[in-house]
C-alpha cells in the first residue's frame, strides 16, 4: 500500500503528467501511420528519455504504448488501412462504415471500446501484478532458464507457416547477445578485436533500427499519392446504441486481458478471437463485415484490453508478453531497473506510478481522441515522404546520443538494413527482439543452474515449477507442426488449398 | 522468394560454421562447467541446423506468385547513402546544419513536391531537436564548426 500511494505521489508530480500528454500524443501518431506501431514508436523514442527521471521515462513510453494501440483504428476506419497489426479486425467493419458516411460514430465506438478496454485491463494488471511478482520471488536460476525458454519458444513458434525462420531468427537473436566480454569469465566473444564490440551489441540501436528504420525503408516501396480523407462527421451513436455494445465490450475486454497476459500471443490474437467472439454472439451477424459497430467495439476492447495485462509477465518475472513489451524492457534496462519480482521492492514507486499512469493515459486518450479527431485525421494526409525522413532523422539522433557514438549509429543502420532484407523475405522480427532481451537471462541463468548441479542439465527436470515450463516450452515448439496438420486436414475438407487455410490461421498471430 | 531465401539461408549456414570455428579461440576455465563457448555453440548448431532445413524445403520450385519485388529499389539506395553521408558529415560538420540539408534533399528524393511542406517539416524538426532535446534534455549533438 506503501508503494501505491507513492507511486501516485510519483504520477501527480508535473513531469509525469507532461509526459503521460506527450506520450499519448506520440503514441496517437505512431499508431496513425500505416506500418508504424506501439514498437516502432517505444524503440524510435527510447533514446531520447535517457536525461529524463526512471519513472517520467516509463510512464512516457507506456502511455506511448497505450495510445498507439487505439490509434491504429482511426486508420482502419478513415482509409481502409490498418495503422497497427491488430487494426486489422477493426478495418472489416470500420471502413465500409467510413463508406456509408458514419464514420463519426465508428471512430466514437473505437474509442469507447478501447478506454473502457484499457482500463479494465489495467485494473487486472493492478490488481495481479503484486501477488504474482510475490510468487516470482520464489524462482532460482532453474526456474528462470526455463520460463525465459518458454517465453522464447512460444513467441517463435507462433510464426505460422514462417516457423522455421521464427526459430532461425531467434536463434540468431540469441546468438548476437553473446557479442562482447562474457561476464562470468571476462573472455570476449566474437570481438574481432574490435574496441567497440566489447560491451555488446547496444540494444537500443539495434531496436530502433529493427523496427523503425527497417519500416522506413519498407515505406519508401509503397510510395504513392498523397491520401485524401473524407470528411469526418460529428455525429456519434445513440446511448441506446452506445448500451447495446456493453456485452460485446465485456467479452471482448476479458479476452483481450486475458490473451494479453499469455508471453508472446499478442493484440491481434486478441483482436480477432474477440472479433469472432462477438460475430457469434451477435443478434446480427449478417452486418459483420458490412458497417457492423459491434464490429467495431469488439477488436478495439480486445486490443486495448491486452495491453496493460502484456505488462503482467515483464512486470513480475521479466518475461516481455509482447514485442512492445519486449522493447519496454530495454527502456527498464537503459534507466538501471531489472524488471522481475525484485523490482516490485525496490522500486515499488516505479511499478505502481507506472500503473496508475496507465489509468491516467486512457482518460487523456479519450479525450484527446474524442475533441481532436478532425487534427488526427488530418496527420494522416502527411507525405509518406515526410515521415520517412522524420523517421531516418530521429533514428540517427536517437541512437548516436545515448553514448556519443557513431559505432551505435552505425549498429542502427546494420539492424535496419538486416530487418528490412529479413522483413522482405517473411522472417519475423518478433522473435529476434524477444531473444535479445531473453538471451543474456537464459545463458546467464543455464550456466548458474549448471554450476550448482549435481546430475547436468537433468536438473531443469527434476525441480517441478522449472518443469512445468519445459513442458509448455516443447508445446510451443510442436504447435507450428499441429496448425500446419490443422491446415492440411481442413484443406481436404474444404477444397481450399493448404496455403488459404494457413494464411486464415497465420491471421491471427500477425504481430 | 525462393532465390532470396536460399542465398540468406546459405549466407546462414556459412557464417554458423566460421563462427563455430572461432569458438575453439574462446578462453575455457575449469570451474565454468558450460564455458563461454558453450551456449554459443548451441545457438550456432540450431541456425545451422534450421538453415540446412530451410535449405531442404526450399528445394522444390515455388509457384512465380511468391516471386518477391522490390519496388522503387533506386530511392531505397539513394536514401541508405544520403543516410550514411548523413552520419558521417554530423560529427566533422555538425548536427544543426547538417540535418536541415538531410531532410530537404532525402524528402525531394522521396517526391514530396510541396517546397513549402518540405522547408516547413525540415525547419520545425531541427528547432524541435533543438530546444527540447539539446536544450532541456541536454542530448548532447555534435556541434561541429558551430562548437
Amino acid at each position: 500500500m506503501e508503494h501505491v500511494m507513492e507511486g501516485i505521489q510519483v504520477l501527480l508530480s508535473w513531469q509525469c503528467l507532461l509526459a503521460v500528454v506527450c506520450g499519448v500524443g506520440i503514441g496517437m501518431m505512431f499508431g496513425l501511420t500505416p506500418g508504424l506501431d506501439a514498437t516502432s514508436g517505444t524503440a524510435l523514442l527510447i533514446p531520447f528519455t535517457y536525461g529524463m527521471q526512471p519513472t517520467t521515462a516509463i510512464v512516457l513510453l507506456a502511455s506511448l504504448y497505450a495510445a498507439a494501440s487505439y490509434a491504429g483504428s482511426i486508420t482502419a476506419i478513415c482509409i481502409g488501412t490498418p495503422g497497427t497489426p491488430a487494426a486489422a479486425a477493426t478495418l472489416l467493419d470500420g471502413y465500409p462504415l467510413m463508406k456509408k458516411g458514419r464514420a463519426g460514430e465508428a471512430l466514437f465506438v473505437a474509442l469507447y471500446a478501447s478506454v473502457i478496454g484499457g482500463l479494465v485491463s489495467n485494473i487486472m494488471l493492478a490488481l495481479t501484478a503484486g501477488p504474482l511478482a510475490a510468487v516470482a520471488l520464489r524462482f532460482g536460476p532453474v526456474e528462470y532458464f526455463a520460463l525465459a525458454l518458454f517465453g522464447l519458444t512460444i513467441v517463435a513458434g507462433l510464426s505460422g507457416r514462417n516457423w522455421l525462420k521464427g526459430f532461425l531468427v531467434a536463434a540468431l537473436g540469441l546468438l548476437i547477445v553473446t557479442i562482447g566480454i562474457d561476464s562470468f569469465v571476462a573472455a570476449p566473444r566474437f570481438t574481432f578485436g574490435n574496441v567497440n564490440l566489447l560491451s555488446g551489441i547496444s540494444f537500443v540501436p539495434a531496436l530502433v533500427g529493427l523496427f523503425a528504420l527497417s519500416e522506413a525503408l519498407v515505406s519508401i516501396e509503397e510510395l504513392g499519392p498523397k491520401t485524401v480523407i473524407q470528411k469526418v462527421t460529428n455525429k456519434i451513436p445513440s446511448l441506446k446504441e452506445i448500451k447495446g455494445l456493453s456485452k460485446v465490450i465485456a467479452v471482448s475486454t476479458a479476452i483481450g486481458a486475458f490473451l494479453g497476459a499469455l508471453p508472446g500471443v499478442g493484440a491481434a490474437t486478441a483482436c480477432w478471437i474477440g472479433y469472432n467472439q462477438a460475430r457469434n454472439m451477435s443478434k446480427h451477424p449478417e452486418v459483420f463485415g458490412k458497417g457492423s459497430l459491434e464490429g467495431v467495439a469488439a477488436p478495439q476492447a480486445a486490443d486495448n484490453g491486452s495491453v496493460s495485462t502484456a505488462l503482467i509477465p515483464l512486470l513480475t518475472m521479466g518475461i516481455p508478453g509482447s514485442a512492445t513489451a519486449a522493447v519496454l524492457l530495454g527502456a527498464f534496462t537503459l534507466h538501471g531497473l531489472t524488471v522481475g519480482p525484485e523490482l516490485f521492492e525496490k522500486n515499488g514507486s516505479v511499478v505502481y506510478g507506472l500503473i496508475a499512469a496507465l489509468f491516467l493515459a486512457n482518460i487523456v486518450m479519450g479525450i484527446m481522441g474524442f475533441f481532436g479527431i478532425r487534427v488526427w485525421t488530418k496527420f494522416l494526409e502527411l507525405p509518406k515522404g515526410a515521415l520517412t525522413a522524420l523517421i531516418f532523422a530521429f533514428a540517427v539522433v536517437g541512437s548516436y546520443s545515448l553514448r556519443n557514438s557513431l559505432f551505435d549509429v552505425g549498429t542502427m543502420l546494420v539492424f535496419g538494413i538486416m530487418g528490412f532484407i529479413l522483413r522482405k523475405y517473411n522472417f519475423p522480427l518478433a522473435p529476434m527482439v524477444l531473444a535479445l532481451v531473453l538471451g543474456p537471462m537464459i545463458e546467464s541463468n543455464f550456466r548458474r543452474a549448471m554450476a550448482v548441479s549435481d546430475n547436468g542439465a537433468l536438473i531443469f527436470l527434476t525441480r517441478p515449477i522449472s518443469l512445468l515450463f519445459i513442458i509448455l516450452a516443447i508445446i510451443s515448439f510442436v504447435l507450428p507442426f499441429i496448425q500446419l496438420y490443422i491446415a492440411k486436414k481442413k484443406a481436404e475438407k474444404s477444397g481450399l488449398s493448404q496455403d488459404e487455410v494457413m494464411a486464415d490461421i497465420e491471421k491471427y498471430f500477425s504481430d | 522468394m525462393r532465390k532470396g531465401t536460399i542465398i540468406i539461408l546459405s549466407i546462414f549456414v556459412l557464417l554458423s560454421v566460421y563462427l563455430y570455428w572461432l569458438t575453439f579461440g574462446f578462453s575455457d576455465v575449469q570451474s565454468d562447467p558450460v564455458g563461454p563457448a558453450g551456449y554459443p555453440r548451441v545457438c550456432l548448431i540450431l541456425i545451422l541446423g534450421l538453415s540446412l532445413l530451410g535449405l531442404w524445403q526450399n528445394r522444390k520450385p515455388e509457384a512465380k506468385l511468391n516471386a518477391v519485388k522490390l519496388n522503387n529499389w533506386k530511392l531505397i539506395i539513394i536514401s541508405l547513402i544520403l543516410l550514411l553521408s548523413y552520419t558521417i558529415l554530423m560529427t566533422n560538420i555538425g548536427y544543426f546544419i547538417v540535418t536541415p540539408i538531410f531532410l530537404i534533399l532525402v524528402m525531394r528524393v522521396l517526391k514530396v513536391e510541396n517546397w513549402v511542406a518540405v522547408i516547413s517539416v525540415a525547419a520545425v524538426f531541427t528547432l524541435f531537436i533543438y530546444f527540447a532535446f539539446y536544450k532541456v534534455l541536454q542530448l548532447p549533438l555534435p556541434m561541429g564548426i558551430l562548437g
